[in-house]
């Protein structure tokens, strides 16, 4: 098992109970969607995997090492994250915003002079060209769409070779065209370099059209854990129903 | 597969899209009748019309081996791909398997830039044609012209191949092509085209070279002896393909890396090297020709300055009623001078935002004003004054009010024209006038700033109000010059540690307000 969590829990400051007990665990190479609406918990269940949030109760087991501080630099080098809002430097071409996956491995003396070694480019460059952006490899990123820009952040994540790429809701700041060939592009890379993915969405129809397996989540609970192939649209909808939460609008609420 | 494969063959087919009019620019010949004889089995090339054809024979497996040019070849590549690439051609004279998308048009047409593309007429390649539709489009796209929506253009007309394209603008049937460099050179080579008759105005960033692909699944030995005999074959004869002869061929792999490397490019451009060179430079210069000698500042200097300070110390504070009223007329002079300035900046400023004001030559006289008392310094201002109105604060205060109003109405400007403009779109669209949408959505965005900006130069002319005494401009200036012509040095000192703490007071009450209201 690549990623084993277990009886994972966390309350915020202001009360929030954003995970009431979460057990998960991925396999290798799988395409795994967590599935729910905004405060359903899953940025937070994400954030606990690879650190960025410290849960109160419960573990995270990467490659059967449970998840410490001494243990967590080592799984950070092994997974990366891409993110809603891109998260890019925006004064820095394409080929720099990729390079910065590199920092915690180059010269920290070459690096502040923005100097990298010729196989940091070349595998920088080969991640762009993976991602279709190699001719905006020397733009600014800022001058890109957002399609675009999220490819950029894709290459950034993958330069590092991870086992694990969390994806944190990718496609919500994008038009429909657009997520679905960045969903595209995901699955597609994830393939090629047997990369296990966990990705958070609030679309059903892309969970359904991508992933390998839906983790439905709710109030902080997990309430659907099934292969994609045995799912339907209508059946999602049933068990969000009885949960009350608003994944999907009735017509009353409009 | 079995290996028993091979013998199901008694001929191999190379299927091969279109590139040119017809086998000169698209030559496989000799490169099949070199496999027949090595392998033993015919191995025929199969010139199909169009891209769809070829790739329909290969995976239907009726071909074994194929040309399908790169983009036809990654189509193919992402439908789980019954092919594999195993040669990409190297045209002679060039060291590196690219070539490019060119825009061509007649040498007399108007278009300059790709812009201009939009609203001509165009002549396309196949849907499924790399430099003659997949990388034009990209190319487009970027400036905003979308290839496939048709009222992008005057007229449209679909080419069977590059020659045919490269045809139609010279005899004026489109205006413009976007074409093969490999075509395009070689029908300059040939002469059928003159360099004279055209132009090429846009030009792609690299393309890979297209490869040589056969089945996934023919017998592996089979697919080994085809490879390795391609890759060596020009050794033996002269080699040729897409683009006519050929240096050689080489491995997708090693072809791939090269193509990544041509990305490659110095993380310091010279340009930037040059720059930071020349400031070097220039300022080595500027020391030199200053004669700025740090040893003697560091030796007689060093102690004619403790001299000074010996005899500054202890500081005087026996009129300190006297020195804090003037310190006191110090600070209302500059804040009366911030408040005539920031009165002035207000409209000067507006007018001088390119955005806001109402004509250019309005913004120009606006931004010429802004630029004149900045440029006149408070000192000479006052100097001036004091000629004028006589001794006293309101020379001070005129002098700050206007040196300041130039820095601040620039200021203003800046922080105007740096505005977002889409909120000031979506009130215009709801029919508010010029000034309500400057109240309601460019004075709410600049406030921050506008505070910002108000305390900096009121911090700055009370430090300069200090000053302004020395030429008779009123406040604690005056007292220090005094103290200064009359040699009483601890005076001196006095003054200045007054004026210290009033700054430093000063200083802590305007980050206090900043922390609050920004």
């Amino acid at each position: 098992m690549l990623l084993e969590i277990k009886g994972l829990r966390k309350t915020f400051d202001d009360g929030t109970r954003a995970l009431q007990g979460v057990d998960l665990s991925v396999k290798l190479g799988e395409f795994v969607v967590i599935l729910g609406s905004s405060g359903s918990g899953k940025t937070t269940l994400l954030r606990s995997i690879n650190g960025l949030v410290n849960p109160e109760a419960g573990e995270v087991k990467f490659f059967d090492q449970v998840i410490s501080s001494t243990t967590l630099p080592d799984l950070r080098k092994k997974t990366g994250m891409v993110f809603q809002d891109f998260n890019l430097v925006n004064n820095l071409s394409s080929l720099n915003n990729v390079l910065t996956g590199l920092l915690d491995s180059s010269n920290s003396l070459m690096s502040m002079l923005y100097l990298f070694s010729r196989e940091q480019k070349m595998q920088a460059l080969k991640c762009l060209e993976m991602v279709g952006l190699l001719d905006k490899a020397y733009s600014r990123v800022d001058k890109l769409s957002g399609g675009q820009k999220q490819r950029v952040g894709i290459a950034r994540a993958i330069i590092k070779n991870p086992t694990l790429l969390l994806a944190d809701e990718p496609v919500a700041s994008l038009d429909p065209m657009i997520s679905g060939s960045i969903m595209t592009l995901l699955k597609n890379i994830g393939h090629k370099i047997g990369l296990t993915i966990i990705c958070n969405l609030h679309q059903v129809d892309l969970a359904l059209k991508y992933s390998d397996r839906i983790v439905g989540l709710s109030g902080g609970r997990i309430v659907l854990d099934a292969p994609t192939k045995d799912l339907d649209e209508e059946y999602i909808r049933k068990i969000y129903q009885g949960h009350g939460s608003g994944l999907f609008f009735n017509e009353d609420d409009i | 597969m079995s290996s028993s494969n091979l013998k199901v063959f008694n001929s191999l087919i190379m299927a091969v899209a279109p590139g040119g009019d017809n086998l000169e620019g698209l030559d496989f010949q000799q490169l099949a009748s070199y496999l027949s004889d090595k392998i033993g089995i015919p191995v025929k090339p199969k010139y199909c019309k169009d891209y769809n054809e070829a790739m329909t024979m290969l995976s239907d497996g009726i071909a074994q081996i194929g040309w399908l040019g790169a983009y036809a070849y990654k189509k193919l590549e992402s439908d789980n791909s019954p092919v594999v690439e195993f040669a990409v051609g190297v045209p002679k004279g060039k060291n590196v398997p690219f070539y490019r998308s060119q825009f061509i048009v007649r040498s007399e047409s108007n278009i300059q830039i790709l812009e201009d593309v939009r609203n001509k007429r165009i002549a396309l390649g196949d849907v499924y044609s790399t430099s003659g539709y997949e990388v034009p489009r990209r190319e487009l796209l970027d400036v905003g012209i979308n290839l496939q929506n048709e009222g992008s253009f005057k007229a449209i007309t679909n080419v069977a191949n590059h020659d045919e394209a490269i045809r139609s603008v010279i005899q004026g049937t489109a205006d413009v092509a976007p074409v093969s460099s490999i075509n395009l050179e070689l029908m300059i080579a040939n002469g059928t085209i003159n360099t004279k008759d055209f132009r090429i105005i846009h030009q792609s960033p690299n393309i890979p070279g297209a490869p040589l692909v056969y089945l996934r699944n023919l017998e592996k030995n089979l697919k080994e002896q085809i490879k390795s005999l391609v890759l060596d074959a020009h050794n033996h004869i002269d080699v040729s393909g897409y683009g006519g002869h050929m240096d050689r061929y080489v491995d997708p792999v090693e072809s791939h890396r090269e193509y990544i490397e041509s990305y490659l490019r110095p993380q310091w451009t010279w340009r930037t090297i040059i720059g930071i060179l020349a400031f070097i430079m220039i300022y080595t210069l500027i020391v030199i020709d200053l004669e700025v000698d740090i040893s003697q500042l560091l030796s007689d200097s060093f102690l004619y300055m403790k001299d000074v300070l010996g005899r500054m110390l202890p500081p005087d504070f026996s009129n300190f009623n006297h020195l804090m009223l003037a310190m006191l007329e110090t600070v209302e002079i500059a804040m009366l001078g911030t408040l005539l300035a920031i009165a002035l900046s207000i409209p000067i400023g507006l007018l001088s935002a390119r955005n806001i004001a109402p004509n250019y030559p309005i913004y120009l006289i606006a931004r010429t004003i802004t630029v004149f008392f900045r440029a006149i310094p408070e000192f000479i201002m006052a100097m001036i004054l004091v000629i004028a109105i006589g001794f006293g604060a309101m020379p001070g205060v005129i002098a700050l009010g206007f040196h300041t109003m130039g820095f601040l109405a620039k200021f203003y400007a800046e922080s105007i024209e740096h505005v977002n403009e889409e909120p000031m779109k979506a009130i215009e669209s709801m029919g508010a006038s010029k000034w309500q949408i400057i109240a309601f959505s460019v004075v709410p965005q600049v406030i921050p700033s506008f505070i910002g900006n108000n305390l900096y130069i009121l911090d700055r002319n009370i430090r300069m109000a200090t000053m302004l005494g020395i030429v008779g401009a009123g406040g604690i200036g005056y007292e220090l010059q005094s103290a200064f012509r009359m040699f009483e040095y601890p005076r001196v000192s006095a003054i200045i540690i007054i004026i210290f703490l009033t700054i430093f007071v000063i200083d802590m009450l305007s980050s206090y307000i900043r922390s609050k209201v920004l």
